[in-house]
Order: structure tokens, then sequence, then C-alpha cells
């Protein structure tokens, strides 16, 4: 029971820590500023492209956090690591994603 | 554990407002749909997309490359991605802004990202918390009765010592194993007949004269469901290392008395 409440917990923390990383990454690259229908209007690309440094840096790193640790709790890896360390890795990756998500935002002083 | 996510979620939902104060916006985003819902329904929304997905893309990753390791790897970071870029893209579905281009918590775009990140952790729970209670409803027939346990538990220790007083090998059987016989050797010392015939005869758990077709039908149907349950428990434990719902038992109450 223990260790289930610690997967929801990290989950609800790597949830925030991640939205707030891609979405500091994803607004503060500069807009678009372009003519439409003889106006001048900001687009938002998606993707970006690709010189973005900002937005496809974070992207990339994000991906890489939550690829290694999906792939932990996959059938090949979960039996030789342990849902117990998975658990507690999960929390603290949630707890470091929450407050690196917290700084970029400039919410931590 | 539905208690404790619940708490955890409502503190990370009510919190943040206290802390940090933000500007009131000057113009609603979409003035008739006030600003939690359109954030939850999204994120609400793209996760069941993402998580739906899910075993289309281990299937494509399977049949992308024939190793299963290698095949598990990629559709990881297949299902990765998708859930990453539909994050992303949730931004300017919602049209979020930030002053000047710099990510400052004080404008409303926080907030509204905040409760976006809470929607989609809110399905992941829910999700996680619908996986858990399909583990337990697995155990479900192989539970010791409330009362009885301390009695199982007392048997299980008092063998243990006399095994390892006897030989200073234990016994080969497993612990489970010899509880597993216990409680059977309990339950058919039972107090009336019933309990008797009923667990030492069936084909799984012995065999019972039944008295009509319908009865064998209904066995047959029984076994088979034991049986089904018997090998979704075993993949579950060799998953886990552990028979899961004894050992998170366990492991709970070592963890609550540090």
């Amino acid at each position: 029971m223990f260790v289930s409440c610690l997967l929801r917990i990290a989950s609800i923390l790597l949830s925030l820590g991640f939205v707030l990383l891609l979405s500091a990454g994803y607004l503060t690259s500069p807009p678009i500023i372009s003519s439409v229908f003889g106006k001048n209007a900001t687009i938002a690309l998606v993707p970006p492209p690709w010189n973005e440094g900002t937005f496809w840096g974070t992207f990339v790193a994000v991906c890489g956090i939550n690829w290694g640790l999906s792939l932990l709790h996959t059938p090949v890896f979960l039996p030789r690591v342990g849902v117990h360390v998975v658990a507690y890795l999960g929390l603290l990756v949630g707890l470091g994603a929450l407050f690196a998500g917290l700084g970029v935002w400039d919410a931590l002083s | 554990m539905p208690v404790t996510s619940l708490l955890v979620w409502l503190l990370a939902a009510f919190v943040p407002p206290l802390i940090w104060p933000t500007d009131a916006p000057t113009t609603p985003p979409v003035p008739y749909f006030p600003t939690p819902l359109p954030e939850l329904l999204l994120s609400v929304s793209l996760f069941a997309l993402s998580h739906s997905l899910n075993p289309y893309l281990f299937v494509l990753a399977g049949a992308l490359l024939p190793h299963p390791i290698s095949a598990n790897i990629l559709g990881t970071a297949l299902h990765v991605l998708l859930r990453n870029a539909l994050r992303v893209s949730a931004f300017p579905l919602l049209r979020l802004a930030v002053p000047d281009g710099a990510a400052m918590c004080r404008a409303p775009a926080f907030r509204r990202l905040w409760w976006f990140a809470l929607g989609w952790s809110l399905a992941e729970v829910a999700v996680g918390i619908g996986q858990g209670y399909e583990t337990l409803a697995l155990y479900r027939d192989v539970l010791v009765p409330e009362g009885r346990g301390r009695e199982l538990a007392a048997a299980v220790l008092s063998t243990g010592v006399r095994a390892s007083k006897n030989g200073g090998t234990t016994s080969t059987s497993p612990p489970r194993a010899r509880a597993w016989d216990l409680w059977e050797g309990m339950s058919s010392r039972g107090d009336d007949g019933v309990a008797v015939s009923e667990a030492i005869e069936s084909p799984v758990r012995g065999y019972s004269r039944p008295r009509s077709g319908v009865d064998i039908q209904l066995e047959v149907d029984n076994d088979f469901d034991e049986l089904v349950a018997i090998k979704a428990r075993e993949e579950l434990e060799e998953l886990y290392g552990f028979p899961a719902i004894v050992s998170l038992g366990i492991f709970s109450k070592d963890i609550l008395s540090l």
C-alpha cells in the first residue's frame, strides 16, 4: 500500500514538473511575427522550428528523463530493479522536476 | 491509497494560489468557460488518448524489432514521445502566452498550466489506482479471512522455528507454499464437514462428485477461473519478484514503524 501511494504521489509530482518545464521552454521561445491578411500577427508554431534551442533542449531532456523512468516500469527492468527502488527513484526525480520547473518559472524566490 | 492520493492532489491544487499570487487576468481567455474546466478537460482527454494508444505503440515496436527487449525499449520511447508531444500541443490549444516572453509565476498562464498538469496527473492516478484494485481482485480468493491471519502467522512461525532447529536448513518449499498448506489444513479442520470435502476435493482444489451436468459445467467454470487467477498472480509475482499483496502490506508496516 505504501509503495503504491508513493507511486501515485510520484506521478503527480512528475506531471507537474514536466508540464512546467516543457511550457517554460515553449512559451519563452520567441514568437514569430508574421503578416496575416495585412495585419501583423503572432504565430506560435507547433512544433517550433528546429533552431529553437531552448524548446528542443527542454523537450529532449524531459523525454529522456521520462523515458528512463518508464523503462524501469517495463517487465524487462522491473524485476531486476524492484518496485521499491522504482517508487523512490520516481519520487526523487519527481521532486527534482517539480522544483526545476518552479525555478524556471521564477517561483522560488 | 485513493484517499492519500486525493489528499495530495487537493493539497497541490489549493496551496499554490496561497503561495504565488497571480495577477488577475485582464480578459478571461474563454469568457463562458471558467478557467480550471478547459484545462482539466483537455489534459484528461489528452492523457486518455495517449493511454489508449499505448498498446498499439508497443505492437508497432514489436513488429519493427524482433527482439523483445529492444522492442520494449522502442515502444517505451514512442510512448514517451507521444505523451510529451501531446503535452506540448496543449499549450497552443489553450492559447497560453506570457507577457514579454518571460516565464513568470505571476502570469495567469502559470495558474492555468498548473491546472493542466493537475488534470493530467488526476487521470494518471485514477488509472494507477484502478490497476491497483485489479491486482487486489486477483488475490480475492486466496485472502485469509480477518481474524484467522494471526493464527496462521503463529502457525507459520512455529513451524519455521521447528524446521530451523531440526536441520539447520529450512525445508525446500518456499514459506508461502508452507503457509498455504497450513491454511488449507486449518480450513479442512473446519467446524463442519462441508469445508473439509470442498477443500480437499477438486482438480484445482480437489475432485468432487457433481450431481448433474449443470453442476459439472459450474465446477469446470469455477476451476477455470481459478486457474486463470493463479496464472495472472504468477505473472504479477514474476514482475514484482514477490507476491504483490503480502509484501506490500508487510513493507508498509516496516516503513511506518521507522
